[in-house]
């Protein structure tokens, strides 16, 4: 692909915390634009600190996070709130605030800080909330209940209309359906994935379940150890890489040789 | 298994050290305790307390001699009983007095009062009977105590406002993660501390100076002391709110105000409900006192009939600070079950 084409490119960046662990090694990525980019790993390979340094909840020690061809100043988050939305891993919607205003916090970004504290998103913004939440099936009755009220199937749906009401170019999902059974977990991929195509936005989501990556992603990029070992689409996507990709203690050479003999090992993590 | 960690030889289970059930430093700091009470109760005559009670509950039960406890309960109970509920008022007194429209429930009574004179004439003492008119109002004394005790409902619940208002700021830069820096959070965590070390009955002694006797000085007494607690209890809250949430809000571009309003804010409301009730219940009951330092409300009329051996009166002032506080014990109690 071309680099005019990347929605989101990552050159260098590193993350080293203060105690010395270096949670990113000098991470190049580019994600073109419209791609569902599924990212695999084991927890503590990096995941959700390449997420986190991407939405600016971490600042990389290193390296560059360009946007539609535009680096990203590192801290200024309100900017980059109106580009880039998250989806969290644990939902993380305000339990005790409404259904609405739950989804009205992910635009909080465009409105000056008097509306913001007032409450006052205008009837327009509201519209869209309550289209979006239409959108990812949730009905009137719910408008005005508070979060915690609802299943987690039905907080992650929130989080996802919260997600897309700013209309951002990129959506960054960090492991959506960690604490979602499975079928739901299904129904919340399938509902992302069709929202970033009506809305046209790019996707990179952090994913523990295999057989979801394989069903939903376009791409899918492997880290282990603060690196990326692994990129691939999904049908390439097979069991000697994932061994190599979750096996402990190997090195990044045999995932990219990916011995034949480590597959049985696999079993035990897609159970 | 790696070098290092069989250089301690694992035992079976059976010989694992157990301790023992009270360990020689407990022992020892339990005896340290022990003789520090015992020294302190020779001072605080926690001997003689004891004594004295014993003594109390043995006449009371028994019914037979003579115990310095009860005499002396015996006696204020005297004093207190029967309440004072009626006021007395001589109509030469009261300005614009109209006879044709008098107070509601209250009647005029011709009082008989016998005085001595020395008659400068004579040199003699004389008895002279003086006859003045006196309007009665039956309940007068008990409305007056009713109307002091609103006074100081008001004085209370304008005290917690006060808290309330000053404890918003002393949170948000009490807080870690809130307060742009340490030295900000250092200062207000300091004032916060310093405003609960002051009494309030200290600080309504001098705001009394400062601002005349009066319920201002009660207001403020209270709202600075209590300020002191909800900042404290605010800024910790604050912190301890869930962080997820407020993540979520930050990476979708929200400012500290924003994450405050909609990420922190309601998360802690139901338990600052609950701080703001046990300061507006805690302020009633300060409050019924603050007024003997002079700093309006109740408290004042207590004092001032106090020292003038109205016991009576005192009596009726006790019964209606008594009723309110259970009063509000029911009701809070009610209110904290219906909102948590």
């Amino acid at each position: 692909m071309s680099d005019a084409e990347a929605m989101l490119r990552l050159h260098g960046v590193g993350v080293r915390y203060a105690d010395g662990t270096v949670a990113l090694d000098a991470v190049e990525l580019s994600v073109p634009r419209g791609q569902f980019c599924v990212l695999l790993g084991s927890s503590g390979a990096g995941k959700s600190t390449l997420l986190r340094a991407v939405n600016g909840l971490i600042v990389p020690s290193s390296g560059v996070v360009e946007l539609d061809g535009q680096a990203l100043r590192p801290g200024d988050l309100r900017s980059r709130g109106r580009k880039i939305a998250t989806i969290h891993q644990g939902i993380d919607l305000v339990p005790r605030l409404s259904v609405l205003d739950n989804v009205l916090c992910g635009d909080i970004a465009a409105l000056p800080l008097w509306r913001a504290l007032l409450g006052r998103f205008g009837r327009a913004r509201q519209r869209a909330a309550c289209m979006l939440l239409a959108e990812v099936g949730l009905d009137e009755s719910q408008l005005y209940r508070r979060a915690s009220e609802l299943s987690g199937g039905q907080q992650q749906r929130v989080g996802i209309a919260r997600a897309f009401i700013s209309r951002p170019p990129l959506v960054l999902a960090d492991e959506p359906v960690a604490s979602l059974d499975p079928r739901i977990s299904r129904d919340i991929l399938a509902l992302l994935r069709r929202s970033a195509r009506m809305h046209g936005a790019t996707v990179l989501c952090s994913l523990h379940q295999i057989e979801l990556a394989r069903e939903f992603a376009d791409r899918i990029v492997g880290m282990r150890g603060g690196r990326i070992v692994l990129d691939c689409a999904p049908q390439q996507l097979d069991d000697a890489r994932l061994a190599a990709l979750y096996q402990r203690g190997t090195s990044d050479a045999a995932v990219a040789a990916a011995p034949a003999a480590a597959a049985i090992e696999i079993e035990g993590l897609r159970a | 298994m790696s070098a290092s960690d069989s250089v301690v030889a694992a035992r079976p289970p059976q010989q694992w050290a157990l301790r023992p059930w009270l360990r020689t430093r407990t022992l020892l700091l339990l005896l340290l305790l022990a003789a520090l009470a015992l020294v302190s109760a020779r001072r605080t005559e926690i001997d003689r307390m004891f004594a004295l009670s014993a003594e109390a509950v043995a006449v009371g039960v028994g019914g037979e001699g003579h115990s310095q406890v009860l005499d002396g309960l015996a006696r204020i109970v005297g004093h207190l009983w029967p309440l004072q509920l009626s006021e007395t008022r001589p109509v030469s007194r009261i300005e614009n007095f109209d006879r044709a429209q008098l107070p509601w429930g209250s009647h005029l009574e011709v009082e008989r009062r016998r005085e001595q004179h020395l008659d400068p004439d004579t040199l003699q003492m004389t008895e002279t009977t003086v006859e003045r008119e006196v309007l009665v109002e039956p309940y007068g004394y008990l409305l007056h105590v009713l109307w002091l005790m609103v006074e100081t409902l008001e004085i209370a619940a304008w005290g917690t406002l006060i808290a309330i208002v000053l404890a918003a700021p002393l949170a948000v830069l009490g807080a870690r993660g809130y307060s742009p820096n340490r030295a900000v959070y250092a200062l207000t965590r300091g004032i916060s501390s310093l405003l609960r070390a002051i009494p309030d009955l200290v600080s309504a002694l001098f705001l009394v100076l400062a601002f005349g006797f009066g319920p201002i000085a009660g207001v403020l007494a209270l709202g600075l002391h209590t300020a002191g607690f909800l900042g404290k209890f605010f800024a910790e809250d604050v912190e301890n709110a869930p962080r997820g949430p407020q993540d979520a809000l930050r990476a979708a571009g929200a400012g500290r105000l924003e994450l405050l309003r909609y990420a922190v804010l309601p998360q802690v409301l139901p338990s600052y409900i609950g701080y703001i009730q046990y300061i507006l219940e805690r302020n009633i009951r300060t409050a019924t006192v603050i007024g003997i330092v002079g700093a309006g409300g109740i408290g004042q009329e207590l004092k001032g009939r106090f020292e003038m051996f109205d016991f009576q009166h005192v009596g009726t002032i006790l019964v209606v600070i008594f009723l309110t506080v259970v009063a509000l014990e029911l009701i809070t109690g009610r209110m904290r079950a219906r909102l948590i």
